[in-house]
């Protein structure tokens, strides 16, 4: 756990899990097609994440210089 | 970095390995419209249902259908005068609702009627087949009373009841077929066929499926392949068999079974039964008629027999029970038992013993490598011949009976033990013994011969069996439903009247 008091990887994580199980479950109701967009679409995950360590890693930077 | 987000990268990757390879497995590999088709003809994955109905005016009377369908059940019940009414269900199988209604509009409901002929039908051929879409289309439809139906239908079930007459090709589902007053012929591939209640004749052949009949008035000419064969009352039976068991009863008629590599069982044939087979039993209970059997490698069991009973066996052996008429037995690797022969019995058997306990009129009896044992219970009146090699004979002589004996042993003893016989025995012989004389007032003929011993001996006089022969317990079938006979074609529409389709709302599937 970081010293900003959330985890990146766990917040994409969950991201994740929540827009695969909205996903999937609009494809069941024929709203769309699953494998296509999970197939032009899932590198996102690697961006959410990166985005959340930046996110962290300002954090810690601007926590540290307050102490 | 720490082991979280060594496994969160580990699952991404893992995640978007799955996904591309699902998507060039999908790309690559034919396996079906928008999902999975699978073997049999039947789509698979995600579907949408839509409706179109229409209905045709038609003349009075018997209307001629003609059906045409595939991938799709053709139901086909009674329904008002003068009017076709037809119901097509679109199951489409594609993955979005929009997609399947695109297509489901595409396809297309088509009643036509020409010189009274009505013809049902959708534009599938016209839509051809493609590999990113699949569909099926079920037709419901209810014709006038008495309709001569004629359906053509491929990969679904074919269900038609309470028409006059029927021709029905299907193929990869199965057929049922109730009440229908006149004729019907079916052909059916890779699927069971159900029919029930038919007034008429029925033609049937079938490939891949089991096939059960019920309550068939007319005859029933039956060629099957690779399925077991069920029947209850029906006319006269004549069935091809390939692989697959029979099971017969209530034949009002003769019974013919030409099978290979399966068992037969009939009850109650009112006519004469006729069966070949190998490699299976057979058995026959109360037959009216003459019983013609030929088996290999296979039990035979016959009773209750009002006719005669010709048989051909090898490899088991052969039972009867209450024969009426002659009989008339070869069997080669297998035991004869037979009880209460009423008409006599000529029998050769190699390799296993003859028992024949209850018999009368005149008994003709060779064994090679067996013996032979005969108790006719009732006085003897016909002429019993027996032979044995590498075996024995016994005879039991029920009381009253007056014969001439020619009793002879090549290698063992002859012993007679017996009230009144007066016969003499031949002492020169150096091996075996013979007996020759006269039982009581002497009669027909008692020849015995064995290379061990012959054995005769006194018993009380008896019925020849312990119960009557029993008659086939058959009884007609019910009345299929009334109707005029078919015509060939019948006259042209009053009104005709333009086929009126509506669609429904589309409701998604699950499968």
């Amino acid at each position: 756990m970081s010293r900003s008091g959330f985890s990146p990887e766990g917040v994409t994580f969950g991201v994740c899990l929540v827009a695969l199980g909205v996903l999937g479950t609009l494809a069941n109701l024929g709203k769309l097609e699953l494998l296509p967009l999970l197939r032009t679409y899932w590198p996102l995950s690697l961006v959410l994440w990166g985005a959340l360590e930046l996110v962290d890693l300002t954090l810690r930077r601007s926590s540290r210089g307050r102490s | 970095m720490s082991a979280r987000k060594i496994a969160l990268l580990i699952v991404i990757v893992l995640f978007a390995a799955s996904v591309e390879t699902a998507w060039n497995v999908r790309g690559n590999v034919s396996i079906g419209p928008e999902g999975c088709r699978v073997m049999g003809g039947r789509f698979y994955g995600p579907s949408w249902t839509f409706e179109t109905t229409a209905e045709r005016a038609v003349a009075a009377g018997p209307a001629q259908l003609e059906i045409g369908n595939a991938f799709g059940g053709v139901h086909v019940v009674k329904g008002a005068p003068g009017v076709v009414k037809v119901r097509l269900r679109k199951v489409v199988f594609m993955p979005t609702e929009d997609k399947a209604k695109e297509l489901a509009d595409r396809i297309e409901l088509r009643v036509t009627e020409d010189a009274g002929h009505v013809r049902i039908g959708t534009n599938r051929d016209e839509l051809g087949r493609r590999d990113d879409y699949g569909f099926e289309t079920h037709l419901e439809i209810q014709a006038p009373p008495d309709s001569v139906a004629r359906v053509r239908s491929e990969h679904g079930k074919v269900e038609l009841a309470d028409v006059a007459a029927a021709d029905v090709q299907a193929s990869f589902d199965g057929v049922t077929i109730e009440r229908v007053a006149h004729d019907v012929t079916l052909e059916v591939r890779h699927g069971g066929a159900d029919v029930e209640r038919v007034g008429g004749r029925l033609q049937l052949s079938a490939r891949h499926g089991d096939v059960a009949l019920s309550d068939v008035t007319g005859s029933a000419k039956l060629d099957i392949q690779h399925g077991k064969l069920e029947t209850k009352q029906t006319g006269a039976l004549e069935v091809a068999l390939a692989y697959g068991d029979v099971t017969a009863e209530s034949v009002g008629g003769d019974l013919v079974v030409h099978n290979q590599h399966s068992a037969v069982s009939a009850t109650d044939v009112s006519g004469r039964a006729e069966v070949t087979t190998s490699f299976g039993g057979v058995r026959l209970e109360r037959v009216g008629g003459d019983a013609r059997v030929k088996v290999e490698h296979g039990h035979v069991a016959a009773s209750d027999v009002l006719g005669g009973f010709t048989g051909e066996a090898s490899f088991d052996g052969v039972e009867l029970e209450r024969v009426k008429g002659p009989v008339e037995l070869q069997v080669q690797h297998g035991s004869v038992i037979a009880r209460g022969l009423e008409g006599g019995a000529r029998v050769r058997v190699s390799g296993d013993d003859v028992t024949l306990d209850g018999f009368a009129g005149a008994v003709d009896v060779e064994v090679e490598r067996g013996s032979a044992k005969l108790a006719p219970r009732a006085v003897i009146r016909g002429d019993v011949i027996a032979s044995a090699t590498h075996g024995g004979v016994e005879l039991e002589v029920p009381d009253g009976s007056g014969f001439e004996l020619e009793a002879e042993s090549l290698r063992g003893q002859v012993e007679a033990d017996i009230a009144g016989l007066h016969a003499q025995r031949d002492e020169g012989r150096r091996h075996g013994q013979k007996l020759q004389g006269r039982q009581g007032a002497g009669g027909p003929q008692v020849r015995l011969r064995a290379d061990g011993d012959v054995s005769i001996a006194a018993r009380p006089a008896r019925a020849v069996a312990e119960s009557a022969v029993q008659k086939p317990r058959t009884s007609s079938p019910p009345e299929a439903p009334a109707s005029p006979a078919p015509k060939a074609s019948t006259a042209p529409a009053a009104k005709p009247s333009p086929a009126h389709p509506a669609e429904s709302e589309a409701k998604p599937d699950s499968r």
